[in-house]
This record gives structure tokens, sequence and C-alpha cells, in this order.
């Protein structure tokens, strides 16, 4: 049996990894994984904790976030199709009409 | 017990609009691609949120008045907590949300034919935001809290991206979706880890445990309630985490910025609240501390930036963040006084009825915004509305009421507001931020007035001429209307967000 | 056991499969005879010629079938926990998916009606 510690320190560490993700890459793609990258850490979590607390609820909390996670990718990979129709370009640095 | 008629009955509200969201998706299917005729497609919407309107009336009449005890609705088999819950706090709300999403559909009409965006969907879309607001104010487990935020974001993101083949609508919906989706992960984490230290997702369990937490699980409790605090603080754009929103506000179409600013500002407040009166029920945490910071850098972060900007749009945004710091103002004190003496009747009924001002002018400003547009152009330089007191007498008046309401000065909605946020904070001994708050609101007096004085002390020859649009022109009124009916006689609204607060206890 | 020596296992499996792989590329390497020709380094395609390059970008197209094909599929998550628990939610589970399945229908009616389904 795993002990919980490790179950949440890799969690720990994927949300870490997903964070930096999301603030060091530059490809809007990039940036969505990462971002989902951290769901799945939240995910991770949610199932170390309720092994231990043995209720039923919490796993299905992961399904949620799971679903979560696909609609706001559909969403998010929508708003960057537009984005490279009228722009040709995925690169966040160059989002930048607007400043101030 | 699963389910009952009376969740349903409960909810009603949340479900007449889904069903009419639905409704209206199904409508604008049927038309199939291309422009179409908006006004059929309006007016159903405004019937969808009149009718749910209606519900909340009539719930109001059962749980709102204290008559009857608050109902916990949708409890799920499995030992978790009640779902969504029916109180007069979340009937405030809910009326909050209603005016909120009302006067956007109205000043939206004429700015969607205008502007060439004759999309259906956009009334879908504010339908479904709206009743996952509602969600969201009811919301008495973490998990339903979450999921609720993203059926308002969701519809939100979309919203701002409507002009697609505008460059900065694609910019200001893809930041919004960024941040929104980094701090939506930031939360689930939280929750988690206070899943974590709790044992539970439900709030009225985490509250309880919370209160008699060992150490080990404190530091978990810690780490998790920063988290939740750090995502929502993204969610109201309070300083430092408000890089985003005057991007994504002024990017927006404008009804959906005004929608975002007013609706949006006031259900992430409305959960919040309720969050962090769970959270930190006790003095596990030093949370007044941190929120006492947060507030007061977003009350001088935002007033000090709306003062150089040269754009109405991005100026109401700065704007917004230094409301939303005004309203930190009223969590602080209440997360104090709960702490305190556990009730939850001090602070709650201010924030309450500050959303209801702050909706009512900042939706008239936004409106006055768009009744200024013309075909396929806007006029959002301060610079623009210089002269329009001399040739648009009425509007210039409207616009100088909602302006001197946002600068908080009598007798309009925003002065009694913030007189009550205040009041409150120093009823509870945060005088330093209530003296901050009154300092940066004069701060604030300059930028807001400065348009006054524009508009009625520079006289130009070349004018704007706006399209007219009667349902427009009727968002301004009614807001004009309640921004003056709130400064003059706030006692019955008042009166009604204090019987709110009083249900509000769990 | 202590908590990490219950790691030895995966650390075995990844060392072996590291060696194997290692190995066995090497053994290639050191013994096979090498006469390459420009139809020999080509990549496999299954024995069909590969044309034009592997870095064009896609069509649009492709991302708007994906998005639905994302959706609709995720969404059926919930159908297996509901399958699981049939029998004790009853007719109100059956209800409640039913509407679930319905609020589906409406999307893929609305995607269907603004032509997302048609391949331009």
């Amino acid at each position: 049996m795993i002990p919980l510690e490790h179950v949440i320190l890799l969690s720990a560490v994927l949300f870490g990894i997903g964070t930096v993700g999301v603030l060091i890459r530059r490809n809007l793609i990039a940036i969505f994984m990462s971002i989902e990258l951290m769901l799945n850490a939240g995910n991770l979590a949610f199932v170390g904790f309720a092994r231990q607390y043995a209720g039923d609820g919490a796993h299905a909390v992961v399904l949620f976030i799971v679903v979560l996670a696909a609609v706001e990718a559909a969403v998010g990979f929508a708003i960057v199709v537009a984005m490279f129709r009228n722009r040709g370009t995925v690169n966040a640095d160059e989002v930048n009409l607007m400043k101030g | 017990m699963p389910i009952s008629p009376q969740d349903f009955w409960c909810s009603s509200p949340i479900l007449i609009l889904c069903g009419f969201g639905t409704l209206l998706l199904i409508v604008d299917a049927r038309c199939g691609k291309g422009p179409r005729d908006l006004l059929p497609i309006a007016g159903l919407s405004l019937f969808g949120l009149l009718a749910a309107g209606a519900a909340v009336l009539l719930l109001w009449g059962e749980f709102g008045s204290g008559g009857v005890a608050p109902v916990e609705c949708f409890t799920p088999m499995g030992g978790m907590g009640a779902a969504i819950r029916c109180d007069g706090y979340v009937l405030v709300f809910d009326a909050v949300f209603l005016l909120a999403a009302g006067l956007t559909c109205l000043i939206s009409l004429g700015y969607l034919e205008r502007m060439d965006l004759r999309f259906g969907e956009f009334f879908a879309l504010i339908l479904f935001a709206t009743a996952g607001m509602m969600l969201m104010a009811s919301a008495m487990d973490l998990v339903v809290a979450l999921l609720s935020l993203e059926v308002m974001s969701i519809a939100l993101y979309i919203l701002c991206g409507l002009a697609r083949t505008d460059l900065r609508s694609n910019e200001s919906a893809l930041k919004y979706f960024i941040i929104g989706a980094f701090s939506s992960a930031v939360l689930v984490y939280g929750i988690a880890l206070v899943y974590g230290a709790t044992g539970s997702t439900a709030l009225p369990d985490i509250a309880r445990a919370a209160s008699r937490i060992d150490f080990a699980r404190g530091d978990l409790l810690l780490v998790g309630s920063a988290l939740i605090v750090t995502a929502l603080c993204f969610k109201i754009a309070a300083v430092p985490f408000h890089g985003w929103a005057p991007d994504a506000y002024e990017g927006a179409p404008t009804p959906v910025t005004a929608f975002m600013s007013t609706g949006v500002k006031a259900a992430a407040f409305a959960m919040f609240a309720r969050i962090a009166l769970s959270l930190f029920a006790s003095y596990t945490i030093p949370a007044t501390e941190v929120l006492w910071l947060i507030a007061m850098l977003t009350m001088i972060g935002g007033n000090l930036a709306a003062v150089v900007q040269t754009n109405v749009k991005r100026m109401l945004a700065y704007s917004s963040i230094a409301h939303a710091g005004y309203l930190l103002v009223g969590l602080v004190a209440a997360v104090d006084r709960r702490q305190t003496d556990g009730s939850v009747t001090v602070g709650t009924p201010d924030i309450a009825f500050y959303l209801i001002a702050y909706t009512l002018m900042t939706m008239g400003a936004f409106a006055v915004v768009v009744w200024f547009g013309r075909r396929r152009r806007e006029y959002l330089l301060i610079e623009d509305f210089a002269g329009i007191g001399f040739r648009h007498p009425f509007i210039a008046i409207a616009f100088s009421i909602f302006l001197l309401s946002l600068a908080g000065i009598p007798p309009t909605a925003g002065f009694m507001a913030k007189f009550g946020l205040f009041r409150s904070a120093v009823a509870t001994g945060h005088t330093d931020l209530a003296v901050i708050g009154v300092l940066t609101s004069v701060i604030s007096v300059y930028y807001y007035l400065r348009l006054v004085v524009l508009m009625y002390m520079r006289e130009t020859e070349t004018g704007i001429t706006p399209t007219y649009s009667p349902a427009t022109t009727l968002a301004i009124v009614v807001s004009g209307y309640g921004v003056l009916h709130l400064g003059l006689f706030p006692g019955s609204l008042w009166r009604l967000a204090e019987i709110g607060a009083q249900t509000l206890a769990w | 056991m202590s908590p990490l020596a219950q790691y030895f296992p995966i650390a075995v499996l990844v060392l072996f499969a590291i060696v194997v792989a290692v190995f066995l590329i090497g053994l290639d390497h050191f013994l096979g005879p090498r006469q390459p020709n420009p139809t020999k380094l080509e990549p496999y395609e299954c024995g069909i010629l590969g044309v034009g390059t592997a870095r064009q970008r896609f069509k649009v197209g492709f991302y708007i079938v994906a998005l639905l094909f994302l959706l609709f599929d995720v969404e059926t998550v919930f159908l297996y926990t509901w399958v699981v628990l049939f029998m004790p939610l009853g007719l109100i589970g059956f209800v409640e998916v039913a509407l679930f399945l319905f609020v589906l229908a409406v999307g893929l009616y609305y995607a269907w009606r603004k032509g997302a389904l048609e391949w331009e």
C-alpha cells in the first residue's frame, strides 16, 4: 500500500510543474497542457485523500473534474482556432494589442 | 432521501433559466446559419428572466422573510452534504443576477445589430451564465461551487470572444480563458487539500472540522484555503491578481463587459462570502490579515491605475477592480465578526446592498457607452465624450448620476452602499480600512468627475450622432431611477439585505 | 517494509527495461551490416510512398471535429457511473440520465444546424 504522503507529494510536484509551465511556456497549446496537468494533480490529490477517508463522493468528484477539463479544453481550442484564423500565431507573447 | 419535489421548487429559478437557455439554443439552431432577427430571441430571453424573477419573488415570500427555515436541496446518497441551499441571502443575490442579465439583454439588442454580431447564442449564453451565477450563490459544497463557477465562466469565455473576426475580442477571450482556467485549476487543488484536511467538501462540515483541527492537518487546511482564496481573488480581479481584467474588459463586446463587471463580480462575491465564512469560521487561520492586505492593495491599486486611463471601458475596468476592494472591506468585517462570535450578519448585508447599487450604476454607465455607438463604430475615448452635455442633455445627466454614484457622492446609491461597508468595517475595529477606503474614494472622484467636467465644460463642433436604440434608453432610465431611488430611500432594500443575511447562518 | 522499499520492484523493472533496450540496439549497431540507400532511409508508412513534408498544418476542420468528439466522448463518463448504480438509483436516476442525454442531443442538434459537421 502506497502511503498517502507519496500520493500527495507526487500531486504537489505535478501541480508545481503545471504552474511553472503556465508561467514560462509561450505556446498557447503548451499552456493549456500545463493547465490540464494542474487539474490532474488536483484529481490525484482527491483520489489519495478519498482512499484515506473511504468516502464514496470524493471519487465521483474526479469524474466531474475530468469532464470540466475536457469542456475547458474544447472552449480553449475553439478560442485559439478563432484567433489563429485572424492572426496566424499561437504564441502568447504576440497577443498584445492592449496594454496599460 | 435523494430528491424531493421541494428540491425542484427551491431551485426553480435556476431550472427555469436552464430551460429557457436550452429552448433559445433550439430556436436559434432552427434558423440555421447566418444572421437573424434578434428581436424574438431577445424577447424570449427577457421572458425567461422575468419568469425566473417571478420564481425568486415567490420563493422570497416563503423562505426569504425568515418565516420558513432555509432549505438544503439535492442531498446526494453516500454521505455527502447538500448541494445547494435556498435562503434569503441567495434570493437577494438571485435578484442581482437577474437585474444584471436583464439590463445586459436590453443594451445588447441594439448593440449586436449595430455591430453585425447577430448571434442568437448570445442570449442563450447569458441565461446559462446567470444560472451558473445563481448556483454559485447557493452552493453549499465546494465541488458544486467549482462546477457552477465553470458553468458561468465557460459561457463568459465564449461571450468575450463573440466578435470572432475582431482581434481585440479574440485577445480578450484568450486572456480571460487562460486566467480563468488557471484559477479554476488552483481552485481544484485547493478544494482537494481542504478535503484532505477536513474530510469533507460540504461547507458546514468544513466549518465544523476547521474549528477543532489538529496541527498537522492545520497546515493542509492553511495551504488549501490559501489556494482557494487565490483562485477567488483571480475571479474578482483583486490586486495583485488583476492583470487580466483590464484587457479582458476592454476587448470584450461592451454589453459583455458590463455583464462581466456586474454579474460575475456579484456571483464571485456571493460565493466568496459563503466559502470564507465556512473556511475561516474559527481562528485556525489568520484570514482577516490576508484579506485585509488584499483589500487595501485592491483599493489603492485599482483607483491609482484608473486615474491614467484614456479609454472609458478600461477606466471602468479599473474602477471595477477598485470596487472589488471596497467589497473586500465588507468581507474582512464579516470574517472578523464570524471569528469573534460566529454570527454572519455583519458585513454580509452590506456586501449584498453594495452589489445591488454597484450593478445598477455600472450597468447604467456601460449602457451610456453603448448608447453613444454607431454602426460598426464605438466611441470609447474619454475625449469623445467632450461636450455631450450640450447636445444630449438627458443622457449626459444620466451618465453624471452614474459616475457620481460610482464615486460615492450623495444622494446616490453608491454613497449609501459605501457608507454601509465602511460602517461595518469600523464596527469590527477595522477603522484603518475604512480610512483607506474613504481616501481612495477621493482619488476616484478625480477620474469620474473628469468625465463629467468634459461633458459640460468643453464644447466641440464635431459631435457624435448615435444610432437610437429604445431598449438601451430603457436600460439607462431603469438604472438611473434605481441609483437615485437607492440613494434617497435605501431603507426598504437595506432591510431586505439584512433579512437575507439573517437566514444565511448555518 | 519501509514505504520507499515498496517501490523497489518498480525500480528493478525500469532498470531492466533500460538495460534490454540499450543491449538490443547496441547489438544491432555492432553486428548488423549497414548499406544505406535513399529508399531504405525513407520513413516506413506501411509500404506506401510518403508525399510532401510531415510538418504541414492540418485543416481547421479537423480541430472542430476533434472538439466535438472530445465533448461527446467525455460526457459518456457519467453514463458509466450511472450503469454501476442503475438498480439503487431507480427511476429518478433514469430520468436524470434521460434529461442529460436530451441536453447532449440539443447540443448535437445545434452543432448540426450550425454546420459544424459539414466538411466545407
